[in-house]
């Protein structure tokens, strides 16, 4: 069975790069999602079926956060697995993400391999 | 009387006082004592920018970064430039990148493990942007720690005529630097 993934990033680079990096593992991914902001990342989710979220906090128009908190709304949260990737690295920040209910959390740059495996674990649990 | 050393090392600059330490000097041609570093120099900055961009380079793109002070005034053509801005309750300030558009091009094709294919337009900007994203929060994290809640701008590269090359390179507040051979200017304005 194949997984949809959805990417919410606003650098096109890092929607490319995450999209590569899952289509070079060993992850059956059937269809990629992109989204450029946490607005149409919410436009993404209510018009596909998707699996797996992939999500920056520092986007215009709405951030990750603030999608986050629009997913719970909606109560997504307990069926979708989101995992943010991002330059955070304040404590306080990364608590309050891991609070909101986040499944992983994971530092730009971050090594191929590992997101490969925390996106595994995830999906394959 | 104390005696400052220059040794530039392949990953890193270290500052020695040669008096401190009770040894004679010698200064090969290449660590001379240069002027415009010597302006430079007094940005204790330099070393956490070198370490900073140096692990964000090697980490997405496998790129080396080395400080090199005596950056030649020749344009290397058209550049891209960016800025971040960066806000706290305590600081505020910017951190920019200047970089040729063949590095921009190079880092993106590196990034996305590219060989030989067709980049997207725009890729060569937003490998800079992201580059500078990563290294802004990484820089912020060296300096302050993880305990200080930092906002960040969103960066977006523009273009840079060559010709205005020499006239940010005469700037002291720009440290330079050496990517794979190709320059780049870099400026933390902290307020």
């Amino acid at each position: 069975m194949g997984y949809n993934v959805l990417i919410v990033d606003n650098s096109m680079i890092i929607r490319k790069m995450v999209a590569k990096i899952l289509s070079i593992s060993d992850l059956d991914i059937t269809e990629y999602f992109f989204a450029e902001n946490g607005r149409q990342g919410l436009k993404q989710l209510d018009e596909n079926w998707i699996d797996i979220v992939f999500a920056d906090i520092n986007m215009p128009e709405m951030n990750g956060m603030e999608m986050i908190e629009e997913m719970h709304k909606k109560n997504l949260m307990a069926s979708t697995p989101v995992v943010i990737i991002s330059t955070e690295r304040s404590t306080e920040r990364i608590s309050a993400l891991k609070a909101m209910g986040i499944r992983a959390y994971l530092q730009k740059p971050f090594v191929p391999e590992e997101f490969a495996r925390v996106v595994r674990e995830l999906l394959n649990p | 009387m104390c005696v400052r050393v220059i040794v530039i090392g392949t990953r890193r600059l270290d500052y020695a006082h040669a008096h401190d330490k009770g040894e004679s000097v010698t200064f090969p041609e290449k660590m001379k004592f240069n002027k415009r570093w010597a302006g430079r120099m007094n940005n204790s900055d330099n070393d956490v920018l070198l370490k900073v961009f140096s692990a964000v380079f090697e980490g997405f793109a496998f790129m080396f970064v080395e400080a090199e002070p005596d950056l030649e005034p020749d344009s290397p053509g058209a550049c891209f430039q960016a800025e971040i801005q960066f806000t706290s309750k305590e600081n505020k300030g910017l951190l920019e990148v200047v970089a040729p558009a063949g590095l921009c091009r190079e880092l993106a094709e590196n990034i996305l493990g590219a060989d030989g294919e067709v980049l997207p337009e725009g890729a060569g900007e937003s490998a800079l942007e992201e580059v500078l994203n990563v290294s802004c929060g990484y820089l912020l994290a060296e300096k302050f720690g993880t305990d200080r809640i930092f906002d960040l701008s969103i960066p977006k590269a523009r273009s840079l005529p060559g010709k205005k090359w020499a006239t940010l390179l005469e700037n002291p507040q720009y440290s330079t630097f050496l990517i794979d051979d190709a320059p780049m200017l870099v400026r933390f304005v902290l307020k």
